[in-house]
């Protein structure tokens, strides 16, 4: 158990060098538009997801009205369900009474390091959860408060958020073992491509990602119906 | 606008993220699943994967909009190889944003 959560942490490292200048910015973005520390660290407990606090803090600033900025919020949050839902046969057999408090620590990074690797090595995948998703919720509550003291201290010219991209494309590897993977990454990849830079809400992530089960969805039908 | 008005949107996204990153998860096993979702579903750590790749390797957005940028193309490239070569995370992370320094200055 202690083995699993520290396995799952461990995982996660890497990732936080790129959380880490997100969650500063994140957390400079409200102060940024007149609110206090205490909004920030609300925002980062309660929300709990970069792309969708961003987002809801300068549409709020800007004035949106505020049905605008709650809907704009949950879209960019909307590809949750696809996460939890695919994790969903990882952890809840073993969860227990714990089920309902797993899906808060949910994020892109601690979907992505359980379920490729929370069953690896003879690890136990809720134990591995809890310990990548604690590190990602600690970093993270901790750089927003940085943030929103002291400003986006790391310069953008490092680039750190890059780093979020290239530990993926580790993670990506052994994910890519079937043809079928392959074409749904080269799918997605491309729905991605085109369809990030313009779709409005930011749900083009969720598009690119529907696109590509989509694609292994339509093709496993083509298989059943030779078989 | 009134900080509450701040309060209630982070209250009623919060509300909303939470049971969208629960729901799945608490019912799983209630019921059966029809078979189009769980198809959909078993591909979906592929796609999520090169989907979040992709657009940040392409594209950088310090200018608030999606700019096509080489230098992290050309740093993505080489990232890629060293993963396939050693799927180690921190080879990849040190040639990643090496080359990534490394172009930006070249092309900067």
């Amino acid at each position: 158990m202690q083995r699993s959560f520290r396995a799952g942490a461990k995982e996660v490292a890497p990732l936080l060098v790129g959380v880490v200048p997100f969650a500063l910015v994140a957390g400079s973005a409200v102060t940024d538009v007149g609110l206090g520390i205490l909004e920030a660290a609300a925002c980062s407990i309660i929300v709990f997801a970069g792309a969708a606090q961003l987002a809801l803090t300068q549409l709020w600033g800007d004035g949106a009205p505020l049905l605008v900025v709650i809907a704009t919020a949950l879209v960019v949050n909307a590809r949750f369900v696809m996460y939890s839902a695919s994790l969903a046969p990882v952890i809840s057999p073993e969860a227990g009474r714990a089920r309902p408090f797993l899906g808060y620590l949910l994020t892109d990074q601690v979907y992505a390091v359980t379920v490729l690797k929370g069953r690896e090595n003879g690890s136990r995948p809720v134990p591995y959860y809890l310990g990548a998703g604690l590190a990602l919720w600690f970093t993270w509550q901790v750089g927003t408060i940085a943030g929103a003291m002291l400003g986006a201290v790391i310069p953008a010219s490092w680039q750190l958020d890059f780093a979020v991209p290239l530990v993926f494309l580790v993670l990506l590897v052994p994910a890519l073992k079937v043809r079928a993977d392959v074409e749904v990454a080269i799918v997605s990849g491309l729905a991605a491509a085109a369809l990030v830079p313009v779709l409005p809400l930011q749900s083009g992530l969720l598009v690119a990602i529907l696109c590509g089960a989509a694609w292994g969805a339509w093709r496993a039908i083509g298989e059943d119906d030779h078989a | 606008m009134s900080t509450g008005s701040y309060w209630l949107v982070l209250i009623i996204v919060g509300a909303g993220t939470v049971l969208m990153r629960s729901l799945p998860i608490v019912l799983h096993g209630r019921g059966s699943m029809p078979k189009l979702i769980g198809r959909l579903l078993r591909h979906v750590p592929a796609a999520a994967l090169t989907a979040l790749v992709v657009p940040s390797v392409l594209y950088s957005t310090s200018t608030g909009s999606h700019a096509f940028d080489p230098a992290r193309c050309g740093a993505g490239v080489l990232a890629l190889f060293v993963a396939l070569r050693t799927r180690n995370v921190v080879a990849t992370l040190a040639a990643g944003m090496g080359g990534l320094w490394i172009l930006a200055a070249l092309l900067g």
